[in-house]
């Protein structure tokens, strides 16, 4: 995720310091914040949402569905069209990690033969 | 008469108590199968992921995956705890990935939680792992491609990993994942998704 960077002014030492810790928390703050892409909602059979493309994603997450047993499906999709780390499961929370910084979008789906309410988001 | 009463309501006491703890030892009894069994042994120090990438530490991290915790259970197949109580079931034989769910209840009533790894579109996958953790009744399980069936006994921690090769990934996509115990019973079966 994008991560911001800033310089402060070291002529008043405090001042200085402290505005080092609030921009360093809002950045690991803003780096460690997943965002949703889709849902929460009732996903039918077969629907799926994605991001548009970014780097430096973390990891791709289907989940909120509560209970075992529902089938999701998780990938990062290159600009290409090539899927990688794709991975699919039936528990509640369903991650795929991105192997490298490069340029993907984030996918979800679900891929089971029912309905279920769920919430996609990344990181 | 008094007698009576107090022998019948010494009964009922006695019938109350061997209820309560009936029904005590069938909870905690449910609670033990319902938890895979390497999360409840010591670990060791075969049990970290070996030669993950510092790109991966830090996403598990991330997510507030706990990789001091990690149990493998399989070849390339792990259990860990997450910060939110959470447990999870992690992949790495394409690069990373995991489901995660109840950790006092992580079957959820099923004698399998799986995952499929893979890379490459759905419809075309170019390598595919299917792997997972069984409840301690099972004892292998069979994973049928179209080109045949694949059997794997389970490890002494209940887990299994069955990665494709060329020619049973060119006969398409495996459609069954069959979990089976003593003397081949049949146990549960799962239709795995096709796209």
């Amino acid at each position: 995720m994008p991560r911001t960077s800033s310089a402060c002014s070291m002529k008043k030492p405090r001042v200085g310091v402290a505005a080092v810790v609030v921009v360093s928390a809002l950045a690991f703050a803003s780096a460690a914040a997943a965002f949703t892409y889709a849902g929460p909602k009732t996903w039918l059979p077969s629907w799926d949402a994605n991001t548009g493309y970014q780097t430096n994603w973390y990891a791709d997450t289907m989940g909120g569905k509560g209970t075992t047993g529902y089938s999701s499906r998780v990938a990062f999709i290159d600009p290409a069209g090539n899927w990688h780390w794709s991975y699919t499961d039936t528990l509640p929370n369903t991650t795929t990690f991105a192997g490298d910084n490069a340029s993907y979008k984030a996918y979800c789906k679900n891929n089971d033969t029912v309905s279920y309410v769920a919430t996609c988001y990344a990181s | 008469m008094k007698t009576q009463r107090i022998l019948m309501l010494c009964g009922l006491i006695v019938l109350a108590a061997t209820g309560a703890g009936i029904g005590l030892a069938q909870a905690v009894l449910a609670n033990t199968a319902e938890k895979p069994h390497a999360v409840t042994r010591a670990r060791t120090a075969g049990d970290a992921i070996a030669g993950l990438p510092a790109r991966l530490k830090t996403a598990a991290s991330h997510v507030g995956l706990e990789l001091g915790t990690t149990r493998q259970v399989a070849p390339d197949v792990f259990l860990a705890n997450k910060n939110d109580g959470e447990l999870c079931m992690i992949g790495t034989a394409h690069g990373m990935t995991m489901g995660c769910g109840s950790s006092s209840d992580f079957f959820g009533g099923n004698s399998v939680q799986y995952g499929i790894s893979e890379d490459g579109a759905p419809s075309a996958p170019t390598a595919l792992t299917i792997f997972g953790v069984v409840r301690p009744d099972v004892r292998s399980v069979r994973v049928v491609f179209p080109s045949g069936p694949v059997d794997e006994e389970v490890t002494v921690d209940g887990g299994f990993s069955v990665t494709a090769t060329a020619a049973q990934l060119a006969s398409g996509r495996p459609t069954q994942l069959i979990a089976y115990g003593q003397a081949s019973r049949i146990i549960q079966t799962f239709a795995l998704p096709q796209s």
